[in-house]
């Protein structure tokens, strides 16, 4: 051969993956074989310092990486494939260790200008958990019933796509937080390309080892094979990875929860409740029985007892797949459900920083004060306004000393900033109040509202200026949630309670109602200015705004540790916030609309 | 009703009434605050000391125990009471509230002032950022 080899680009998300990530991008760079080739990351938003470790392999020349639309997985592979230079993509995924020779494997597949992609076989960790071990001897079994060849599916994660193909469909559905590839490979045999399995191109796949993460994932890959049903129905029989068995589980779990609910209600009024239960005990049977003969199998081919478990961990399945049934249903009868969408909760998009900085330098002098309440936070408070200043230059600072104890006082001589001090403790809400008259005397239009400890970072007040600078909404809340993951015991749990209860209540998604860091544009300021809630208010606020009319979009932010000092959000104070929202789900109907009022 | 429970009651709801009347009288309660309480002692003496009423009350309520209707009117009373004081320390709170809240925003309208005129108030003040205490 005299031509040079095709180029190959490996596209890998990124999300979290700091477990196996080193492993992986070293086993990808073991590929390399003198062929131009480059590995392009993509970071849709981790938390866990993969990026950081990213940026330093990047910084090396290893790899090429991209900023991840933070929109779910199909958006972030597809922003790498756009990226990608070589007419062969090979998309591995975060957790997936490709063996010696895998690219090899699949560019012999790819070498039939035909084959629009080949992927590879995976097997399971050996030392991984039961969870993970059941999750890899199915998918391995299911595999090699196919032997090898053309295949009408092949998974992301482990495969190598010609370039061209890819961008003939327009790429990977975006829309659909699971059962993308299988969205994407239907499409591909749609039109005409042959897609093969290469069992000899081995990778090692990292399960997910919990139970419980292991369920959510079973109810993801339900909802997203529903979807999928819904674009191409005639699949609804599988295919050659999913045959018709394993799409009638599902189904039939369904069947065997209405029959058992049946038989209770007939036990319960008295009626013959034997034969609904003996029905659902049958199908039961039945499912657990084919379940044990795959196991079965699997154990006499791998000799892994794990196997033997499939008829438990299957059931288990199953019911993730029924309950994904039913709530998709459900969405689809309530008309929630606009087409196939996410099956798991959808990120808003995370605020670009072009778009930040932008909105940052729209803001002219004298038009935007940052009020800063705080009560002793003397060690944090310089570093709060030097953060701001950095960030914001034309915007003015305010410190709302809320009675502290600490030398704060004689601190705020020497700062430099103007300060307001209350001489008796009002707390968090009636120091903001104050800052926010002190805004509107003095012709403010928009006032941030940034916690006294460092936490929030002042470039983010960018982000939240974005929407409310755009009209689309009256003020801004920096959720902490990207950030989050760690939280603790009672108090995080009435913090999820509260979310929950305010996106009831306001019909918006709200997730982090407990935030501190806020915009307020013009006519919130109005409505504040009088009617700012006072004590521990930040959940009020939420409530107070949308039922006089405002909107209140929620934007992701990025939160510093708290590096000095305590944090005001106590586990009681959290549950006080949530009694005080339990009150107000009851008062606040009955109260109306207060802009416009005289006052109180 | 005892003689000696109607005797006793007669002289609280007496006394009540007097120790209202004279601490309006030494402005040590005000009016407005005063006229629950005089409406109270005055309710108690009337039943005090017209027994049929309090004996109807009792036929019409089934209580047995005459003298037992004025534990209830007194515990109604203190339950009104102190909700009606509940309301009295809320609206006070608010208003001592937006009062620390005003003070805080003249605090530093004044600092402002004094630093941008550098004008001295009284003799010994220190025109830099300095409380006049």
């Amino acid at each position: 051969m005299t031509t040079a080899p095709p180029g190959v680009s490996f596209v890998i998300p990124v999300l979290n993956g700091r477990r196996t990530l080193r492993v992986a991008l070293d086993a990808v760079l073991a590929q390399r074989d003198g062929r131009p080739f480059e590995i392009i990351v993509v970071d849709d938003g981790s938390a866990d310092g993969s990026l950081a470790m990213l940026q330093e392999r990047a910084a090396a020349g290893e790899l090429r990486l991209v900023r991840g639309p933070g929109r779910g997985t199909a958006a972030a592979i597809n922003a790498g494939i756009r990226e990608a230079s070589h007419p062969i993509i090979c998309q591995v995924d975060q957790d997936v260790i490709v063996h010696a020779g895998w690219l090899t494997c699949l560019l012999r597949s790819l070498a039939d200008p035909e084959i629009a992609a080949a992927q590879g076989q995976y097997i399971a960790k050996p030392g991984a958990g039961f969870w993970a071990r059941v999750m890899g001897r199915d998918l391995e079994q299911r595999y090699c019933r196919m032997g090898g060849g053309d295949v009408d599916h092949v998974c992301t994660g482990n495969t190598a796509y010609r370039a061209t193909a890819l961008h003939s469909v327009d790429l990977l559905d975006e829309r659909l937080g699971y059962g993308y590839d299988n969205d994407l490979s239907y499409r591909l045999s749609r039109q005409g390309h042959r897609l093969v399995y290469s069992p000899e191109a081995l990778s090692t796949h990292h399960w997910r080892e919990e139970f419980g993460t292991y369920l959510r994932q079973q109810f993801g890959v339900g909802y997203g094979r529903l979807d999928v049903v819904a674009r191409h129905p005639m699949r609804v029989r599988g295919d050659d990875v999913s045959g018709i068995l394993m799409m009638l589980h599902g189904p039939a779990m369904l069947l065997v929860w209405l029959l058992m609910g049946i038989a209770g209600f007939a036990a319960v009024a008295g009626r013959a409740w034997l034969p609904w239960a003996s029905a659902a005990l049958l199908i039961l049977g039945a499912l657990a029985g084919e379940r044990a003969i795959a196991g079965a199998a699997a154990w006499i081919r791998s000799r892994d007892r794990a196997a033997l478990g499939f008829p438990v961990a299957h059931l288990a399945r199953d019911c993730a797949w029924a309950f994904a049934i039913l709530l998709w249903t459900a969405r689809l009868v309530m008309r929630r459900h606009r087409g196939p969408s996410h099956s798991m909760p959808r990120r808003p998009a995370v605020v670009p920083a072009a778009a930040a900085r932008a909105a940052r330098g729209a803001i002219s002098p004298g038009s935007l004060l940052v009020v800063v309440p705080a009560f002793n936070e003397a060690s944090n408070l310089p570093r709060v306004i030097s953060d701001v200043r950095r960030a914001l230059p034309a915007a003015d600072i305010l410190i709302v000393n809320d009675g502290s104890t600490d030398d704060t006082d004689d601190l705020l001589r020497s700062l430099g900033v103007p300060w307001l001090t209350m001489s008796q403790r009002v707390g968090v809400g009636g120091a903001v109040r104050t800052g926010i008259r002190y805004a509107a005397r003095r012709g403010y239009q928009y006032v941030v509202r940034v916690d006294g400890d460092a936490q929030h970072r002042g470039c983010d007040i960018g982000r939240l200026l974005v929407p409310v600078l755009s009209g689309h909404s009256h003020a801004a809340l920096g959720s902490r949630f990207l950030a989050r993951g760690s939280g603790a015991g009672l108090r995080r749990m009435s913090q999820s309670a509260l979310a929950g209860l305010l996106t009831l209540l306001t019909r918006r998604r709200v997730t982090d109602p407990t935030s501190g860091f806020w915009l307020f544009g013009p006519r919130a300021l109005r409505l504040l200015a009088r009617h700012h809630p006072g004590g521990y208010a930040e959940p009020e606020l939420v409530l107070l705004l949308s039922r006089n009319g405002l909107r209140v979009a929620e934007v992701p932010i990025r939160m510093r540790p708290r590096l000095s000092g305590r944090t005001s959000l106590t586990a009681p104070r959290a549950v006080i916030a949530l009694a005080r929202t339990v009150l107000a789900l009851v008062v606040v109907p009955f109260r109306g609309t207060v802009e416009g009022e005289a006052g109180d | 009703m005892t003689d000696v429970v109607q005797v006793v009651s007669i002289g609280v709801s007496a006394a009540l009434l007097i120790a209202v009347i004279e601490l309006v009288r030494r402005r040590t309660l005000t009016e407005e605050y005063s006229f629950i309480w005089i409406v109270c002692a005055s309710a108690l003496l009337a039943l005090s000391l017209w027994r049929n009423m309090l004996e109807l009350a009792a036929s019409a309520l089934g209580v047995h125990y005459p003298p037992a209707v004025l534990l209830l009117v007194l515990t109604l009373f203190v339950v009104v009471v102190s909700l009606y004081f509940s309301v009295v320390a809320s609206g006070q709170r608010k208003q001592i509230e937006r009062l620390v809240e005003e003070m805080a925003l003249l605090d530093a309208d004044v600092r402002q002032l004094r630093d941008v005129t550098g004008h001295r108030l009284f003799v010994g003040d220190r025109a830099q950022n300095e409380d006049p205490d």
